[in-house]
């Protein structure tokens, strides 16, 4: 080692809500400043080993791992450094970050210190910190006590393995810490070590830790000032910076060189890469893991097919012979395994036979490149045939692959829940857990946090956040009153400060359904947590980092989609005794393809939002591919050149050519236009003369962050191959010139989803009651808000009702052949547990007067009040309008504290007549304020009269291209794509307006456009059956001075 | 018509009251707020503040009002400053009401002949008051009518209710009756936003609905309020005199007076068990004027001693010019007035810390910005101070300190031994005045240690007063 010290304790941002510098940036000062190694020690985790291993190995350092943990002895407790010498003390360490979580609680991990004995091999431990017991009790001037404390870790990890740490940061207190710290490792027989121990990187960044310190203690700086370092002086130091501050310490610098050298033999990526093991599956005597898959898969295919005809053995051989060169036959097992603890929950659950076969009707569905697999369908991981589609194997698995394969399920909400919990079961929570994510700070959150800590007005605060429109803070300096802010004390620091704190990780969270599954203890190589939903845990790595590892991620996603249908399919078999089976239905109806075709999809997944809409009109899909395209086509990665506009064109007739024949292959399906992830594939093989791993390597090269470098480098193997195959090099240019680093579906993918939106418009189609009921009860699914449904329902002309205190469920329900009931938990501060109390309570009977109601429901007042505004008391025979039954709840409800045994129902006090009545625009209002709608009207019927020559959506119709309207609605979603313009739809009381925004245009109207109510003047534009109307000039509508239901979705 | 009733409002009283001892802050943004840590709330603000409302945080208000001079509520000291209101108003009417700071209630029954008539009585009640304070006047049968009519008058003017008040009333919102915000807020939802409103329903389905308090509330928004004024006590006052043999114009004879008259004045009944917080001195000058200190104490004088030494502290402090506050001639006699009598049972020493931190008030600073209090302060004089006439704790003093490449080597005329410690500060960026210093723990000649620190922004040497 040729410098005097070496930095063991920098805190990168992975130690949430305090470090403030990426583990990137930590590295690259360290190189600044010439250490040969650099050792991170976050606070209570792991998350960002790897990736600071990683970027030590790009610099050429040497990564020290460890970790900071709060260690509890007796009533106190205060944090204690660990840092792994080698697999063993890296195992160790693991096991303590998942045992401070899991049994020191959740969100506050605290490690017993009966667990450091049997977990001390392999581990040095550096005890000094100036928050930990050892300071303390050297501060308070109990000696005996510090000598008893490092004696004690001595004799657990050894003395050669415990350091007392000497900090000198120019804090008041230092200085005589260190001295006494210094004299107390001499007593003991132990070495000290100098560190700096960092939060950031650069001293700049001082203010941004403090205000990371504010954000996660929730508070104001000024709040927990207490809590804030004294000064700036935390960033990393460089070398003779320490050697200067410590100079009457020679030996606590050189330990550091010591300890580093210790550490030196322990690469943690080759370790963990060595300790993890994919599951093996269970087979049967007689079979090894490829002949039980190709045995599942025959008889499979012999009940789906009634035989192996001369294509699937084709097919089947080719996928076996992959499987077998890949060692890949545990791998399918594993999920087939995964699968058949979904169909035991499914049929826990109520649903399927245990009779039909599991491919026959699997409990979840595949989605991603996976679906191309026959395996996969004769196995129950998909839905779609890859045969009847011709799907390509390449994007999934190629004989050149090199990784392991990805396969995505979705499954119906509640059998997702339980099977997470029953593959847990299975496995051993140390050998199942979910992937870990680390969400970051957009720009609302930056502004929200840093507003907050700064202790800037909050509803100010809240303006400016929701101003915003995209993820950027970038875009802060261009937003109206920007100038005027940035002058103001507290607001210029906030500016200053959000860029650095974009991007921030601001914690561990969950997955949306990545398993890692593993023979080995996972806590042996990656530390544990629970996650905030009892039961499961989190591994402390996201998904990159588990690729890095070479751990298999098994998706389980949820999809609402799945929960609605299945919903829907029993509301259907309870009304009328017939249960659908969706894998049968009639995929070749023409009128569900007619309703597609007119973009009569609200609520029909996939293919309901307003850009869609707009496309599957001018597509007016005839078959399931066509549907599996138009799906495809409303993908960013599609529309970024045009190639939704120039697919739609081609579709009509217009002349078009290929660039160069060889893109025929590849391209023939959708017209010339890459519409799929797996046609990016198959060109770089076809044109570029890529093998398909390359290819797929090129395809991922777009979508890396900072891969331009690597996309050059592609570029010009493509065009050299491509050259070599005869392409000239302009055509091989225009190919390559397709490709765009934003996303696509995979093939298999789209198939899958049209195969879900197919059977949702063929239930709305046949079954329209069910479907809206499941539709409200799975809410929500992301798109469409309540009100807009239920305007959508009334349109195909079912009746939504009010929620009735007497007919009401928990949830919505059907009632007849055409009403919706609304449930009681749709009412605002009526939750499940309420809803169960009415329930109870009307189980003696139902409710015969508003005076029964207060007697024996049992709910609080606020309860009662907000079921009568949102109209659930209007069927009682006391109740003669909604403004007297509240006025009779007021003046009848008795306390809980006075309600007994006697309560009688009496008849409450009556309403004066004048505030007996409520008008209809009062009525609306409270109905949209209790239940987010109106049942059986839209907010638009109040402002209509004030809206003189404003055409409705329904005159709209008659409208010409060129006309210049004024329209006027609720703003119910807003959408970016893309393209150069903003989509707005607006809603009123007949239906639906599409509104396109340019964006110019857009940044002169965003504020008003913003508002809920809106009117709108622009020119009508009428494309391939479609109609928009092109914003020019906005107002908001007086109305929304009193409307405060949920406005718009935006897109975000 | 019937004005039985007078109501003299005094609004923004926290900040009227606060400006009535701070001239000198007359003009500037003002704010008023709660405690000296944690979320300090705006309680009261000068128009010159702009935006700022009560009930915002300060960290808020200053954000909309960055050049606000800030101060921490003094509630003794707008108790007494109401109780002087009050006062005021006992000489000239003799049944006063005090509801609240600001809010008096008079009964003016057969006031009016006294002086002159209506407006005679209007212009005596308003003169009462300082000015400055510009109080309303309101005038009518009841005690929330003329509340109402007060609110209705012009800042230093009266109002009297018309002839038909519940008529008058009807358009006032509920928020004006005395009921609490949940009741207020469930008749809004009603739609019962008026007081007329209020008025047009049954008095028995408002008793109904909002229980005893219903009917008295379908009264008072009729215009009906028969609740009498119900007077205040007058302040305590207690006076003693003493003449001197001949003419005194040295200070130990002037200090043996007011000792004496210390001792005097304690022996009175009303004193057992509480201090004295408002006193004035006052003296015939040979041959002829008078001399008069006035002091208001910011600790309560518990004890004779107490008493004189505070206010011979007083008087022996120097002003501007170096100069005590005792008269420039002999005084032939002396008196001593106190007033603004408080309870002092249960006063302790185990409660030092707490009382101290509740009096605790900002001061200000050469620049006419007050120190931040702030009791999680890394900075020692900022974490609270005792008011202005004790010091802040660990108060800071410039110093001249002389040093040799950044290192002090004399602190005014002691030249440094030894440097024991050195830190860094630099905290409180998100304050208006953050805190950048380096300290130094110096043993200067003599052995006697200090703690100097250089302001990193300004260069300039201070001493820390611990």
């Amino acid at each position: 080692m040729s410098t005097g010290f070496i930095e063991l304790r920098a805190h990168s941002w992975y130690s949430f809500g305090a470090g403030a510098s990426s583990p990137a940036e930590l590295v690259e000062r360290a190189g600044c400043y010439g250490y040969p190694a650099l050792g991170v020690t976050d606070t209570n985790n792991l998350c960002g080993a790897l990736d600071f291993v990683q970027e030590c190995h790009s610099a050429g350092m040497q990564a020290i791992l460890g970790a900071d943990l709060t260690v509890r002895e007796g009533d106190r407790s205060g944090p204690v450094t660990f840092i792994a010498e080698n697999g063993a003390g890296y195992s160790n360490l693991c096991r303590l970050i998942s045992l401070a979580h899991v049994t020191g609680g959740r969100t506050t991990p605290v490690l017993d210190v009966r667990f450091l004995e049997p977990h001390a091999e392999g581990l040095i431990v550096l005890l000094g910190d100036p928050d930990g017991l050892l300071a303390e009790d050297i501060a308070a001037g109990r000696w005996s006590v510090a000598e008893e404390g490092a004696r004690r870790y001595a004799g657990w990890f050894g003395a050669g393995s415990v350091f007392l740490e000497l900090q000198q940061h120019l804090a008041h207190g230092d200085t005589a810490r260190n001295e006494r710290m210094s004299q107390l490792a001499e007593r003991c027989g132990l070495g000290s070590v100098a560190t700096s121990a960092p939060w950031y990187h650069d001293a700049s960044r001082a203010r941004l830790h403090d205000s990371l310190t504010a954000m996660r203690l929730n508070s104001s700086l000024s709040e927990i000032r207490n809590s804030l370092k004294v000064n700036g002086n935390y960033d990393l130091q460089a070398r003779n910076v320490m050697e200067r501050r410590f100079r009457k310490y020679p030996e606590a610098l050189a330990n550091t060189l010591t300890l580093a050298e210790r550490c030196s033999d322990f690469g943690a990526l080759d370790f963990v890469t060595s300790s993890y093991r994919f599951p093996e599956a269970p087979t049967p005597p007689g079979y090894d893991a490829q002949s039980w898959l190709e045995r599942l898969c025959e008889e499979s295919a012999a009940r789906r097919y009634g035989g192996v005809d001369r294509q699937v053995r084709e097919r089947l051989d080719e996928e076996f012979g992959l499987i077998r060169k890949h060692g890949l036959a545990g791998f399918f097992l594993v999920y087939h395994r995964v699968v058949e603890l979904a169909r035991e929950v499914m049929l826990e659950l109520g649903w399927g036979h245990q009779e039909t076969p599991l491919e026959w009707l699997p409990p979840g569905r595949g989605r991603g490149s996976s679906v191309s697999m026959l395996v996969g369908y004769l196995i129950g991981l998909s839905h779609v045939d890859p045969l009847d589609y011709g799907l390509a194997l390449d994007r999934f698995l190629s004989s050149e692959s090199t990784s392991m394969p990805d396969i995505d399920l979705d499954f119906p909400r509640d059998i997702r829940e339980r099977l997470i919990l029953r593959i847990i079961e299975e496995w051993g929570w140390d050998h199942a857990v979910l992937t870990g994510m680390f969400p970051t700070y957009k720009a609302r959150g930056v502004v929200r946090g840093l507003g907050k800590a700064l202790g800037l007005p909050p509803d100010e605060v809240g303006a400016l956040a929701r101003r915003l429109d995209s993820n950027s803070v970038s875009e802060l300096p261009h937003l109206p009153g920007y100038g005027e802010l940035v002058k103001r004390p507290g607001w210029n620091r906030l500016f200053a400060l959000a860029d650095s704190l974009q991007g921030f990780p601001k914690g561990v969270a969950q997955h949306p359904g990545g398993m890692l599954l593993s023979s080995t203890a996972l806590t042996d190589f990656m530390p544990v947590q629970p996650a905030a939903i009892a039961g499961r845990y989190i591994g402390q790595w996201d998904k990159e980092t588990v690729d890095d590892a070479g751990m298999v991620k098994i998706d389980l996603l949820a999809l609402g989609a799945l929960s609605q249908l299945q919903q829907a399919v029993r509301l259907v078999r309870n009304r009328t005794g017939i249960e659908p089976d969706l894998s049968r239905i009639d995929y070749r109806e023409q009128d569900v393809f007619d309703d597609l075709g007119r973009g009569d999809t609200v609520g029909v997944f996939q293919v309901e939002s307003a850009a869609q809409m707009q496309t599957i009109v001018r597509m007016h899909p005839q078959d399931i591919y066509e549907l599996a395209l138009e799906i495809a086509a409303v993908r960013p990665g599609v529309g970024a050149h045009d190639g939704v506009a120039e697919f739609l064109r081609r579709r009509k007739g217009c002349d078009w050519d290929y660039a160069h024949p060889l893109e025929q292959g590849a391209l023939e399906r959708s017209m010339g236009v890459i519409m799929f992830q797996d046609q990016v594939v198959q060109l770089g093989m076809d044109v570029g003369g890529f093998t398909a791993a390359d290819a797929d390597r090129m395809r991922r090269a777009f979508g890396r962050r900072n891969g331009a470098t690597l996309v050059a480098e592609y570029r010009q193997r493509f065009l050299q191959g491509a050259r070599e195959r005869g392409v000239p090099e302009k055509a091989a240019e225009a190919i390559f010139g397709k490709f765009n680093p934003h996303y696509m579906f995979p093939e298999g993918h789209a198939l899958a989803f049209a195969f879900t939106a197919y059977q949702m418009a063929w239930l709305r189609r046949h079954h329209p009651l069910e479907f809206y009921v499941a539709l409200f009860n799975e809410q929500p699914m992301g798109f469409w808000d309540l009100d807009t449904l239920k305007q959508d329902a009334r349109r195909i002309n079912l009746r939504v009702a009010h929620p009735d205190i007497n007919r009401s469920e928990l949830l919505c329900t059907a009632e007849g052949e055409r009403t919706l009931r609304l449930g009681l938990t749709l009412v605002k501060g009526v939750d499940r547990r309420l809803g169960e109390i009415l329930l109870r309570a009307r189980e003696a009977g139902q409710f015969r007067s508003l005076a029964d109601v207060l007697a024996r429901s049992g709910l609080p007042r606020q309860a009662l009040e907000n079921l009568a505004r949102a109209g659930a008391m209007d069927s009682l025979p006391d109740v003669a309008d909604r403004g007297s039954a509240l006025w009779q709840i007021g003046a009848g409800y008795v306390p809980d504290a006075r309600r007994g045994q006697l309560a009688l129902p009496m008849a409450v006090a009556e309403a004066p007549a004048a505030v007996a009545s409520k008008n209809r625009s009062m009525l609306m209002l409270d109905e949209y304020d209790m239940l987010g709608l109106c049942p059986d009207g839209h907010i638009m019927e109040l402002a209509r009269h004030e809206l003189k020559g404003v055409h409705s959506s329904d005159t709209l119709e008659g409208c010409h291209e060129g006309d210049v309207v004024r329209v006027a609605g609720r703003v119910v979603r807003r959408q970016r794509p893309l393209a150069r313009a903003v989509f707005l739809t607006l809603e009123d009381e007949f239906g639906l307006i599409p509104v396109a925004v340019w964006e110019h245009r857009w940044e002169m109207l965003k504020h008003v456009l913003r508002r809920p109510l809106v009117v709108i003047e622009g020119e009508v534009s009428r494309r391939d059956n479609t109609l928009n109307v092109v914003a020019e000039r906005a107002w908001p509508l007086r109305a929304d001075m009193e409307f405060h239901a949920s406005s718009g979705h935006d897109w975000r | 018509m019937d004005t039985a009733v007078g109501c003299l409002l005094v609004t923004h009283f926290p900040v009227k009251a606060e400006l009535a001892r701070r001239p000198d802050l007359a003009g500037r943004a003002l704010i008023v707020a709660t405690g000296d840590s944690g979320r300090r709330l705006v309680v009261d603000a000068s128009p010159e503040a702009g935006e700022v409302r009560a009930g915002q945080t300060l960290t808020e208000a200053l954000s909309r009002c960055a050049e606000a001079v800030v101060l921490a509520v003094d509630d003794q000291y707008l108790s007494s400053f109401n109780d002087d209101l009050t006062l005021s108003l006992f000489q000239v009417v003799d049944r006063v009401e005090p509801d609240g700071y600001g809010r008096f209630y008079l009964d003016l029954t057969g006031m009016a002949s006294m002086y002159g008539g209506a407006s005679g009585l209007e212009a005596v009640i308003l003169s009462a008051v300082d000015a400055s304070l510009q109080p309303r006047l309101g005038l009518a049968s009841g005690k929330l009518p003329a509340y109402c009519a007060a609110a209705s008058a012009e800042p230093g003017k009266g109002f009297t209710a018309p002839g038909n008040v519940a008529r008058w009333l009807a358009t006032w919102p509920v928020s004006w009756l005395p009921l609490g915000p949940d009741a207020t807020a469930r008749l809004r939802g009603f739609g019962i936003a008026t007081m007329g409103n209020v008025a047009a329903m049954p008095a028995h389905i408002l008793a109904d609905f909002l229980g005893a308090v219903g009917y008295r509330t379908w009264k008072l928004a009729q215009g009906i309020d028969d609740d009498p004024v119900v007077p205040a006590a007058l302040p305590e006052v207690l006076h003693e005199r003493m003449e001197f043999p001949f003419p005194v114009d040295t200070v130990s004879g002037w200090e043996a007076g007011v000792r004496l008259l210390s001792e005097r004045i304690w022996k009175a009944p009303g004193l057992q068990g509480r201090g004295i917080t408002e006193v004035s001195i006052e003296g015939e000058l040979s041959p002829n004027g008078v001399w008069q200190f006035d002091r208001r104490l910011r600790t309560p004088a518990g004890s004779s001693d107490s008493l004189a030494s505070t206010i011979l502290a007083g008087l022996n402090a120097q002003d501007n010019r170096g100069q005590g506050r005792w008269p420039d001639a002999a005084l032939t006699d002396l008196s001593l007035t106190v007033s603004g009598l408080v309870h002092m049972a249960g006063r302790q020493m185990g409660l030092w810390l707490s009382e101290r931190r509740g009096v605790a008030v900002p001061t200000i600073d050469g620049v006419g910005r007050p120190v931040a209090l702030a009791l999680g302060s890394p900075l020692p004089e900022r974490r609270w101070a005792l008011g202005s006439e004790l010091t802040p704790l660990g108060r800071v003093a410039a110093v001249a300190v002389s040093e040799v490449q950044n290192v002090p080597r004399a602190v005014e005329s002691h030249s440094v031994r030894k440097v024991v410690d050195l830190w860094e500060v630099d905290t409180e960026w998100w304050m208006p005045e953050p805190a950048r210093r380096r300290y130094w723990r110096l043993v200067v000649n003599g052995g006697k240690l200090l703690t100097v620190y250089r302001d990193l922004a300004t260069g300039e040497w201070y001493q820390q007063g611990y």
